[in-house]
């Protein structure tokens, strides 16, 4: 069953205003109902008292006389009015004097003295009236017992009226309060309307109609001033949106713009860098080759260090590049395994012809990764064979290789026992040409670190060391754990 | 002049003198270098294949047995005589090696469209690089059978 807060207004109205109705026509219909019937009795037993003042007066002269046959003569006479049942007539020492019973009703045992006898009344159907019979001095007393004749059916009557008004009223109030009621409920209808359209269609431009000052009319307002400031408001956002999403696309091209002119730049530099730089390695070769003979100690050390410095300027540019190209490339990310690549990197390395180390690889499990192969390999590559690098110069060089699963992610690590590093300097690590190390001791250019720092970034990923001077470091890396 | 222009069999276009020095200096080493004629850009490798301008006069049925081709030249640069190469009928056969400087060139897909023959990019160190040309010049002038 719905409840009283889900009907409508509409309804509710109607019979809030019917029920008012029938509750004040019920109770004037019931004030009506029992004033007439008191009406009714009343009547009767005042026209019974005059009935008895009548006996009593002309019983006198039969009380004083002693005549109980004219007295019982007179008292026949009621039978002329059916609704009296039984009369007496009781002498001044209580004796009944004479009595009259209406045919086929029993003896009435009257009350012995009329003395405390009054007129009865209340909803009975019988009742009794008395008149005290006095001519001079107190003779005697007349009651009478009679009935309300036609109770039942007056009562009836006036109760068929009564619900006939309550009817009529009913209808009325029905037609009245329907009518009234549109005056309230049209206009909310239409507030209620406007709302769901506002909702519906998100069109802010729309309003509530306004008629009348009372609560629906300040209701509307209300609405409409905040439509205005909703509507207000959208205009600014759209504005600012407009104005973002312009200074985006502004700023892309600016990007797409710079990204090319990187990519030119870069492909210029990989082009007119390298030239020089193989010219300065190829002559200085040559003046080894050919006139090697013909320099002494120190022309071939100086030789030696130009062929050294210009191998290295290549290798920066490569390395540089390769750097560089990274950040454009796309990644092709699939499921790979970490442990087939890992074993292929390490036999690469103990196969490279100018290798001098003589590294132990001790590799873990590796779970499968979802990453892109290409660029991973180059992070496994650069990690091991800095593990290599910085081991060298120990006894028995041990790199461990291995994995653990934490969380959402697998934490990949390098471990090495070789030269380690300060942890203070932990943070410079990563940075492009950033060095802990001279040349004179361990080679390289310091782009290795930086390019595993990319890679993994662009997979989402983290990367960090641990290390100590003299014992070793452990590099990790971090990738999602969940595969495709 | 006209004995340099007779029996050609590597030609080497090149504008930077000491990469052709270094090239030409890598296939002596490897007595390879017999037959080479260096010409020092674009412009003038077509009129020396198509007997144009101070070529005027050479046959063109003297094919060279591979030409070797550097990519960034001034004026006419590799890929456009690589193009006019591959689509004319008399001189689309000749072996076509573009050497180039950069391994970030956007060039290699095109190269590889225009039908070159091998895409070679210069190593720096130049061991590496005596070792490319040495192995190149065996190759196109020992082991590979050029059309007839």
């Amino acid at each position: 069953m719905a409840e009283v807060k889900d009907i409508s207004i509409r309804k509710r109205l109607i019979m809030i205003q019917v029920a008012t109705a029938f509750i004040a026509v019920l109770i004037c219909c019931t004030i009506y109902v029992f004033n007439n019937i008191k009406l009714f009795k009343d009547t009767s037993v005042s026209s019974k008292n005059s009935i008895a003042e009548i006996v009593g007066i002309n019983a006198a002269p039969t009380i004083q006389f002693l005549d109980n046959d004219a007295a019982k003569e007179m008292l026949q006479k009621l039978k002329s009015n059916p609704s009296i049942l039984n009369a007496t007539i009781i002498d001044k020492d209580g004796k009944e004097f004479a009595r009259y019973d209406k045919q086929g009703e029993k003896e009435f045992l009257f009350p012995a003295t009329g003395k405390e006898m009054q007129t009865q009344k209340g909803l009975g159907k019988t009742f009794l009236v008395s008149y005290r019979i006095v001519d001079k001095d107190f003779l005697g007393t007349v009651i009478l017992r009679a009935e309300l004749t036609g109770y039942t059916d007056i009562i009836l009557s006036y109760v068929k009226i009564a619900l006939l008004i309550l009817l009529a009223s009913l209808v009325v109030a029905l037609i009245i309060s329907t009518l009234f009621q549109r005056t309230i409920t049209d206009r909310l209808l239409s507030l209620v309307n406007t709302t769901k359209e506002v909702a519906r269609t998100g069109n802010y431009s729309s309003r509530a109609p306004i008629s009348g000052n009372d609560e629906i009319g300040v209701l509307s307002v209300a609405f409409n001033d905040m439509l205005d400031q909703i509507e207000h408001t959208k205009k600014d956002l759209d504005e600012t949106n407009a104005e973002l999403e312009d200074r985006v696309s502004k700023r892309t091209e600016q990007l797409e713009l710079a990204n090319k002119e990187l990519e030119a730049f870069s492909y210029s530099v990989s082009h007119d860098l390298r030239a020089p730089v193989r010219a300065i390695n190829g002559f200085a070769q040559i003046l080894m080759e050919d006139y090697g003979s013909k320099l002494d100690a120190e022309a071939t050390r100086i030789t030696g260090t130009i062929l050294k410095n210009a191998k290295k300027m290549g290798q920066l540019i490569d390395d540089l590049l390769a750097f560089s190209h990274l950040g454009r490339q796309d990644l092709a990310k699939r499921n790979v395994s970490m442990k087939e690549m890992v074993v292929g990197i390490c036999e690469d390395l103990n196969n490279e012809p100018r290798r001098t180390s003589t590294t132990e690889f001790k590799i873990g499990e590796l779970p499968l990764a979802y990453c892109d192969p290409v660029t991973l390999r180059q992070v496994w590559t650069n990690l091991i064979s800095n593990a290599v690098k910085y081991s060298k110069l120990k006894e028995k060089p041990v790199v461990e290789i291995g994995a653990e699963t934490k969380g959402d992610e697998i934490i990949y690590y390098v471990k090495d026992n070789g030269d380690g590093f300060d942890m203070k300097y932990v943070n410079k690590l990563f940075g492009v040409f950033q060095r802990l190390h001279t040349d004179g001791k361990f080679e390289g250019t310091g782009v290795g670190l930086a390019i595993v720092h990319r890679v993994i970034s662009k997979h989402g990923g983290r990367v960090w060391a641990e290390g100590k001077v003299g014992e070793g470091a452990t590099f990790y890396f971090s990738l999602n754990r969940h595969l495709n | 002049m006209n004995s340099m222009i007779q029996g050609v069999e590597i030609l080497l276009v090149e504008d930077n003198e000491n990469d052709a020095e270094l090239t030409i200096r890598a296939l002596k080493k490897n007595n390879l270098a017999n037959g080479l004629l260096h010409l020092s850009d674009g412009e003038k490798a077509l009129n020396f294949i198509f007997g144009e301008g101070e070529y005027a006069g050479r046959h063109i049925e003297e094919r060279p047995r591979v030409i070797v081709l550097d990519i960034n030249m001034p004026r006419v640069g590799g890929i456009e005589v690589l193009e006019r190469l591959k689509s004319d009928e008399r001189t689309k056969l000749i072996p076509v090696i573009v050497l180039t400087s950069s391994k970030e060139s956007p060039d290699v897909h095109r190269c590889y469209e225009l039908g070159v023959n091998s895409y070679v990019v210069k190593p720096v160190e130049f061991e590496d690089f005596f070792k490319a040309i040495a192995s190149l010049g065996f190759f196109w002038m020992i082991v590979n059978q050029p059309p007839a």
